[in-house]
């Protein structure tokens, strides 16, 4: 998916240059030689391309530019050899430059990285129901992407770019000579900057060329370059590796508080410019860093300027830990009681234990999770997660109700008269044959992930992430053959809280209460409940997940576990350290659900599918306490990352800041992670409009609380009419 | 096997509520009120029996509970419903036929033991903000042995305990409870004169109970809803002003008036007040006039 701009402009891309760029590249590639070679050359072609032009009296270097519409990339451009034809579609070419391009195209379509990994599915392709997930339905689909590699920022910045560069010479291999000449490439771009830029970037820029930074200023311009140079997309624990420097510039009298302020500032600044609001990520807090004290001081800069920015980027996460400073999460209500939405708050005392266990490695090692993306945990600079799949469990309910094979793409409403539908005799042959299609799914599944890793490593090395992730050096080894210390990879979950009130509404309309038969059921979900409100009622007063409520969140967790449980199982023979679940936020739940149709637990054809570990929305009634409480059942040592959004009214942050009491229990019960929105303007407005959206939205009336939606509309008018402070 | 277990009559149960009493808490409002106050917010709770509620938006006119109703109180002509709830004898056999949710009713059974699970999962929360149980109502201590259980046994597990009452109870009620509850939010909602009229019962058991916990050493919120010229006469003031002087009283909270009570009324059938909701003003100029009397304990 393209990345959405945010309302700063990203930098403006230099089409008139991508022509001339996109034939140098080409020649670089066609030229020869092993992969590390090909790689080496045409990464070094590309890389003053990755940048917009240089301010010279800029603290930082240059933002990212809009990526060129052919180049090498593990993510940002597009995944490994890529070429991005809407691109190119989207300039005015004369007649001579588009038989240009056309020549290249035809140069590359067998080379591109998505292909050659394609060409891995084999048999496992005929699962998938395409390759857009938003243009038709289906239950499975592969991604393409090599996606949260972070690199480590503090190892570099110890040893500078020259120390790096003396470390991979002495490898003497042909992976070392590729990165070699990679960071010659970069060091080519430095010199450009140095002769282009004032003091004191200029000197900064070649005290980088030279040695490791000596200040946070270099630090952080170190960290852009190389984000940025190696398509990484987010900037890991950043209060680790940059507090040091802010410390020792604060007590050195380098830079006074509002300077330091200033750059992080620009930083983040850099980050929002960049305009992937699906990642951006920025991590502080936690345990596990070298120097806490330093870090914290850098976290709280960090909060103050997701504050003064007041944009969807950075997404600033912050890792609470029992022993961490206090005035962190002071700082981090405040910002979220103005409505800031970060930091995204994450309960160390779950996650570090649970992500040892998922991915079986030491509490040592853990520590350094590091939730990237949309919510997706990897180990910071250690491993590769990439979810490269994604699941639609209610389109799985929606197959195995109406006996649609695997990878079909019709809708129930589409189907002939003549189709035959099984007969399910009891809800336990229902589930049984749900759980059998989520593990054929998942057999497709795990040979897209490992065709997406071994497609790319066929042809690239990844160079420079290479060379800034752990262990590939030490073993002399690209990143995706055998070099990361943890090869592991990740498959995004959605619908699953859907299909869990789907078949609790099964079991209790169908087979306890028997309000319906299964044909009866599959006519009203065929029609879209129409002519069936009354079945319809029905399904919605069965309990759904996210109200505390037993029965339902144990419908929930039975689907969850068996999803992880499967999902892990698949690993070892795929030749992964670990394949694990992730139930992340992002917009795909609204695009699924919009080629799914209606579904048992009340839903209609076409709308969104619930949120991550969301309840429908709609159906969580019995408010905020309740429903943490079910999102902090399931386990959490079998999966990679389940993220809840909580909508809160600002009068949680009041006074006492009851939300302190209400966070202090979730995390007591288990919560792992939460994503909190304070209602803002406009939204009780909304509420009124779409009640049914709405439903968890309570509202202080006088000298009680009440759900918003079950005030009458003269209150709700009234209430909306109040001056919002 | 015998019910051991003391139960009592629930209109609902609203976890992590923010205004019952300090920190977060869980309320258990009880079913049943001896007091008629005008300006109720909670009218379904005022019936010493189960209160239907029909909420017609909701209604899908499939007339299930036509035929399920044995008293005849549903009908249903055409798309017209219509309930007669003076013909209502509150058995639910419509709410359980109802698919939609429409009928409900205010006022289910529930043990001890079931309250205090629910508390149990709140803990945390409740303990870290200095929160915990309050009962509420309706009137708790018209149910004294189920609402002093839950006292008792909350208390017996660290949890602090609010009784939010009308005042209007046997004396008995009062002094048994009194070891078992740490806050009492007491309604302090006429004066005198006006008692009666506007809440159905003569102020006398009020005051007792009042001086019964002053007596005690109770701590108290004195809770004064306030409805604009209504019951804001000087004379209220003035003895609001008096009882707050009271050493047990910690605390006087203004709660403006608000109509919301008077769509619940219509959807059980009763008749309120429903008259424009108390301003910003209104509550400003209120608590001056406490102020100006010297009272000196008015919550924020
Ligand atoms: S049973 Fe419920 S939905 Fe049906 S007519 Fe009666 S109140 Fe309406």
């Amino acid at each position: 998916m393209a990345p959405t701009a945010v309302r700063i402009p990203p930098a403006t891309a230099a089409s008139d240059t991508w022509l001339g760029f996109a034939e140098a590249f080409t020649a670089a590639h066609a030229a020869g030689g092993s992969i590390a070679e090909r790689e080496a050359r045409c990464v070094a072609a590309q890389l003053p391309h990755l940048f917009a032009g240089l301010d010279p009296d800029d603290c930082l270097p240059p933002p990212a530019a809009v990526a060129p519409p052919l180049g090498f990339s593990p993510e940002p451009g597009g995944y490994g050899w890529y070429w991005n034809q809407a691109e190119w579609d989207g300039c005015d070419w004369t007649g001579e430059e588009a038989a240009r391009i056309a020549e290249l195209a035809a140069y590359w379509r067998p080379h591109l990285s998505r292909g050659r990994a394609e060409a891995r599915f084999g048999a496992a392709d005929a699962a998938f129901a395409g390759r857009d997930f938003t243009g038709h339905p289906g239950a499975a689909f592969p991604l393409f992407r090599i996606a949260g590699l972070t690199p480590d920022y503090a190892r570099v910045c110890a040893e500078g770019l020259p120390g790096l560069r003396a470390r991979v010479e002495a490898l003497g291999s042909d992976f070392g000579a590729g990165v070699v000449q990679v960071l010659a490439g970069l060091d080519a771009v430095l010199a450009a900057w140095v002769a282009q830029a004032h003091a004191p970037l200029a000197a900064d820029l070649q005290a980088l060329r030279c040695g490791p930074p000596q200040s946070l200023r270099q630090a952080l311009q170190l960290g852009w370059l190389l984000a940025v140079a190696s398509g990484s997309l987010n900037h890991g624990r950043i209060d680790d590796w940059a507090g040091p420097y802010l410390q020792a510039d604060l007590a050195a009298g380098r830079l006074d508080h509002d300077q330091a302020q200033a750059l992080v500032d620009a930083f983040w600044f850099r980050i929002a410019q960049r305009g992937n609001i699906w990642n951006g990520r920025v991590i502080i807090g936690g345990i596990g860093r070298r120097d806490p004290a330093a870090a914290d001081a850098f976290a709280l800069l960090a909060l103050e300027a997701s504050d003064r920015l007041g944009e969807i980027l950075p997404q600033l996460s912050l890792r609470l830990a029992p022993e961490q400073d206090g005035a962190l999460c002071d700082r981090a209500l405040e910002l979220l009681a103005k409505g800031r939405t970060y930091p995204i708050l994450y309960n160390d005392s779950v996650n570090v234990p649970a992500v040892a266990v998922a991915m079986a490695i030491s509490v040592d090692e853990a520590v350094h999770y590091l939730p990237y993306g949309c919510g997706e945990y990897t180990i910071h600079h250690a491993g590769v997660d990439t979810p490269n799949g994604i699941l639609n469990h209610l389109r799985i309910m929606e197959e195995v109700l109406f006996g649609l094979p695997c990878g079909s793409t019709t809708l129930p409403a589409h189907l002939p008269a003549e189709h035959r539908v099984p007969h399910f005799s009891d809800i336990d042959a229902l589930i049984a044959a749900y759980e059998d299609r989520v593990c054929a799914y998942l057999d497709a599944l795990v040979v897209g992930q490992v065709a997406s890793y071994d497609g790319l490593a066929q042809d690239a090395c990844l160079l420079l992430p290479s060379a800034l992730s752990d262990d590939c050096l030490a073993r002399n080894k690209a990143l995706l053959a055998g070099g990361i210390r943890h090869r592991g990879g990740t498959m995004e979950s959605y619908g699953l809280v859907n299909a869990a009130d789907s078949l609790h509404a099964i079991e209790q309309l169908v087979f306890i209460d028997g309000h319906c038969d299964l044909d009866q059921l599959r006519v009203a979900l065929r029609d879209d409940w129409r002519g069936a409100e009354v079945l319809r009622a029905r399904a919605r007063l069965v309990p759904a997940f996210g109200n505390d409520d037993a029965q339902a969140d144990a419908w929930y967790r039975r689907l969850h576990d068996q999803v992880c449980v499967a999902c892990q199982a698949r690993a070892a023979s795929a030749g992964l350290d670990h394949y694990l679940v992730v139930c992340i936020n992002n917009s795909a739940n609204t695009h699924l659900g919009m080629q799914t149709g209606a579904s048992a637990d009340g839903r209609h054809a076409r709308t969104a599918l619930a949120n991550a570990v969301n309840p429908q929305p709609g159906r969580g009634r019995a408010g905020a306490m309740a429903m943490l409480r079910s999102c902090a059942a399931p386990r959490c040592d079998h999966h990679a990352g389940a993220v809840q959004n909580l909508s809160l009214s600002a009068s949680w942050f009041c006074g006492e800041q009851p939300v302190r009491a209400l966070l202090a229990g979730y995390w007591a019960a288990g919560g792992s992670q939460v994503m909190i929105t304070v209602t803002a303007p406009g939204e009780l407005k909304a509420a009124m409009e779409r009640p049914g959206e709405y439903q968890h939205l309570m509202v202080r009336v006088g000298g009680f609380s009440a759900r918003f939606v079950d005030l009458d509309r003269p209150c709700q008018q009234e209430i909306c009419d109040r001056a919002l402070h | 096997m015998p019910c051991t277990e003391t139960t009592g009559l629930v209109s609902a149960v609203h976890r992590a509520a923010l205004h019952d009493g300090p920190g977060l808490r869980t309320t258990v409002f009880m079913q049943g009120c001896p007091l008629r106050c005008a300006w109720c917010h909670n009218p379904e709770t005022w019936s010493m029996w189960p209160q239907l509620r029909f909420k017609g938006a909701d209604c899908l006119a499939c007339g299930a509970c036509v035929t399920a109703c044995a008293t005849g109180c549903q009908s249903l002509t055409g798309n017209e419903r219509v309930v007669d709830f003076a013909r209502c004898d509150a058995t639910g056999a419509c709410v359980d036929v109802c698919p939609s949710g429409a009928l409900s009713l205010s006022g289910n059974d529930m043990t001890v033991a079931e309250v205090t699970e629910l508390l149990e999962r709140d803990r945390v929360s409740m303990q870290h903000s200095g929160g915990g149980v309050t009962v509420s109502g309706g009137e708790p201590l018209a149910q004294p042995a189920f609402s002093c259980e839950v006292f008792t046994r909350a208390q017996a597990v660290g949890i602090h305990t609010c009784c939010d009452t009308s005042g209007h109870v046997a004396a008995g009620a009062i002094a048994a409870a009194v070891p078992v509850v740490d806050l009492w939010l007491l309604d302090w909602k006429a004066s005198a004169s006006q008692h009666q009229e506007l809440t159905g019962v003569d102020r006398r058991r009020v005051e007792r109970s009042f001086e019964l916990l002053c007596s005690a050493g109770a701590a108290v919120w004195l809770r004064c809803p306030l409805v604009p010229g209504l019951n804001d006469s000087a004379e209220h003031f003035d003895d609001i002003a008096v009882r707050a002087r009271e050493p047990s009283v910690q605390r006087v909270c203004l709660m403006p008036y608000h109509r919301h009570g008077s769509a619940k009324a219509v959807e059980t059938g009763l008749s309120i007040l429903d008259r424009p909701s108390a301003t910003a003003e209104d509550a400003a100029r209120w608590r001056d006039e406490l102020l100006a009397r010297g009272c000196g304990k008015l919550a924020a």
